[in-house]
């Protein structure tokens, strides 16, 4: 049921919708800056925080015989996964107080944290007989790096 | 300017001693001795499996590259 109200004795209904949240404005000194949320949370955070994100739009209009072969980001990313498991893996056999196994885990991520963004944009207008092909190169990095600190682990390890 | 192979070398040394000193800092030694030889196994198949995952996907990479 809506509940009604009466202001200045007309009836005003409130049917439930969220009123709008109030825009942040830039000459407001009590609003709170969008990027000032604080992020003291490292605590208990033990991901590798390696954020990969890739946007990529091919328009192609008015065109024909148009070929486009794109990089697949998937592959590197199930190729990151598996070589994050792997460390974490390396860790926890290798050393036996789990908290220590923690703490050097949380700290190793912490370093190597890595942030890559693609962005690309390709517009084809009428064209015959285009040929489009697009990689992303920052894509085998991060499983690179991932490697590394993996290979470090295992030499330490002394079982290769 | 560095190619890409000597700086893959570089960030290699970089990283293993990242890894050294944070073992270092928190006073560990890993410690193979609890592993039993299936696990060794396993482990190094498993890292070998990865390498090639990694390989082929830079591959893949300055293939494309190349091809451009």
């Amino acid at each position: 049921m809506t509940e009604v109200r009466y202001v200045n004795g007309r009836p005003v209904y409130y049917t439930g919708r969220n009123v709008q949240t109030k825009k942040w404005n830039a000459l407001d000194p009590s609003m709170c800056h969008p990027f000032d949320h604080s992020t003291d949370n490292q605590e208990g955070r033990q991901e590798i925080k390696s954020l990969q994100e890739s946007y990529e739009s091919i328009i192609i209009k008015d065109s024909c015989d148009v070929e486009v072969s794109t990089t697949d980001t998937q592959a590197a990313l199930n190729v990151q996964v598996g070589l994050q498991a792997a460390i974490a893996l390396v860790i926890s056999i290798s050393i036996a107080d789990s908290d220590k196994a923690d703490r050097v885990t949380q700290d190793l991520y912490e370093k190597i944290k890595s942030s890559q963004v693609n962005k690309q944009q390709t517009y084809v207008e009428n064209s015959r007989g285009v040929k489009v092909t697009t990689t992303d190169t920052d894509v085998a990095v991060n499983a690179q790096v991932l490697l590394q600190v993996l290979l470090a682990l295992i030499a330490r390890l002394d079982i290769l | 300017m560095v190619s890409n192979s000597d700086f893959k070398d570089t960030s290699e040394k970089i990283i293993d001693l990242l890894v050294g000193t944070t073992l270092k800092r928190h006073n560990i030694q890993l410690d193979s001795r609890n592993l039993s030889a299936e696990d060794r196994e396993q482990l190094k198949s498993l890292v070998n499996e990865l390498k090639r995952s990694v390989q082929s996907l830079s591959e893949r990479n300055n293939n494309s590259e190349n091809s451009n």
